[in-house]
């Protein structure tokens, strides 16, 4: 007969992907029975704390990380694709800021503009998507030629002396980022959790340019703090991955965005710290 | 040629308890909390964590199966290779617990007098 408790424990376990529930769930929850007290109905805090914090460990992935590189390897992938999103995020934006200028002066968004942007969007697209699913020396060609898509004819007729300086403020982050990549093999492991947080919390870093004020430097630590914590707790990629690019795409972000100069020496921070704790924790990854 | 890192101490009691035959996980955190004196109390879900690494890293294998009421029993049991790293581990702690044991005990009366000036 099912017991209050056994079913407390079953619920606990909704923690673990399906999978290791099929294979592990009845052990654990046999050992977890064995474990009780007689009468005891709710599950004990320890044993519950540690099923939700092993659940989520497995579910990030964390359990096939077989080293520290390869937790390395897996945050600079990361760390390459939330480059290209925020190439990405930036063409917007620029089409953005030009099609205001114009709508001040009557006139519509030129076509090099929209033609540029939209070139650069697609080649970053490629690119994220190539290294997505592990083809990464196209991918990093297409990452590399990023910035050039609207600095060539069509959509650009003369020659401007700033766009060396463009291109190599992007090239450098993305050949850091991609040279552990094409010396190791292809990396695995869930994907959401090494794109999903680090983009949370670069949302919310950038909330303070929308202008939400103190409610938005709030929000933008409180994710910085959830991204340490997660760091700390289950799994350092996120933060590594977070970290690196603060650390290596600010001449990009400086170039793309001079409003951002101001936020250079914050984001150095933000980085190194979560650089710091992400390493911390892929050196003692080991659960016991 | 480097040396492996040493065990951390949950591990190392994790790989002891299987010395004398296979164990379930009950039987494992029991005895591993009885040999570390108290010291080490395993959560179940802890538990099966580091039983996940150490069956991927070579060092146990799943043993035989039981059920009990209703539940399937795992036992696992130490590979040859767990055998050689529990003892290794234990020959590299003896070594360095001889440094200590080695020497005699300073009593208050060898102590150099501290003095101030």
């Amino acid at each position: 007969m099912t017991t209050t408790l056994e079913r407390r424990y079953r619920r606990l376990l909704l923690a673990y992907p399906d999978a290791y529930r099929r294979k592990r769930g009845d052990e654990l929850l046999d050992t977890l029975m064995e474990l009780s007290r007689p009468g005891q109905r709710w599950p004990a805090r320890r044993q519950a704390s540690a099923l939700l914090l092993a659940g989520v460990r497995v579910r990030a992935g964390i359990d096939r990380l077989h080293s520290t590189a390869h937790a390395w390897r897996d945050s600079a992938r990361a760390a390459l694709v939330l480059l290209l999103t925020w190439q990405i995020i930036t063409q917007i934006w620029l089409v953005e800021i030009a099609r205001d200028d114009m709508r001040e002066s009557g006139d519509s968004v030129s076509w090099h503009v929209l033609g540029g942007s939209g070139a650069t969007v697609a080649v970053a697209g490629t690119a994220m998507l190539l290294l997505l699913f592990g083809r990464y020396r196209p991918g990093v060609a297409l990452a590399l030629l990023t910035p050039v898509a609207s600095m060539v004819p069509p959509f650009s007729n003369t020659w401007d002396n700033t766009y060396v300086f463009q291109i190599l403020c992007w090239w450098l982050p993305v050949a850091a980022l991609a040279a552990p990549l094409l010396r190791g093999p292809a990396p695995s492991g869930p994907w959401r959790w090494l794109l999903t947080i680090p983009l949370l919390v670069l949302a919310s870093a950038l909330l303070p340019l929308v202008g939400l004020g103190l409610t938005a430097l709030v929000c933008a630590l409180v994710m910085l703090a959830v991204c340490l914590t997660w760091a700390a707790m289950i799994d350092p990629r996120p933060a590594l991955a977070l970290g690196l690019l603060l650390l290596t795409a600010i001449p990009q972000v400086v170039v793309s965005a001079s409003v951002l100069v101001l936020l250079v020496p914050a984001l150095l921070i933000m980085g190194a710290a979560l650089l710091t704790t992400g390493a911390l924790r892929a050196h003692h990854r080991v659960p016991a | 040629m480097t040396s492996p890192p040493a065990m951390r101490e949950p591990t190392y009691f994790l790989l002891t308890t299987l010395l004398d035959g296979p164990l379930h996980g009950h039987g494992i955190i029991k005895r591993a909390e009885e040999m570390s004196g108290g010291r080490l109390r395993l959560a179940a879900g802890t538990l099966y964590a580091a039983l996940d690494r150490l069956d991927r890293e070579g060092l146990i294998e799943a043993a035989h199966q039981e059920t009990v009421n209703g539940r399937v029993r795992q036992y696992y049991a130490l590979t040859d290779s767990g055998d050689a790293a529990v003892r290794a581990e234990a020959d590299r702690m003896a070594q360095a617990a001889r440094l200590v044991t080695a020497r005699p005990a300073r009593s208050s009366a060898t102590r150099p007098a501290v003095r101030f000036s």
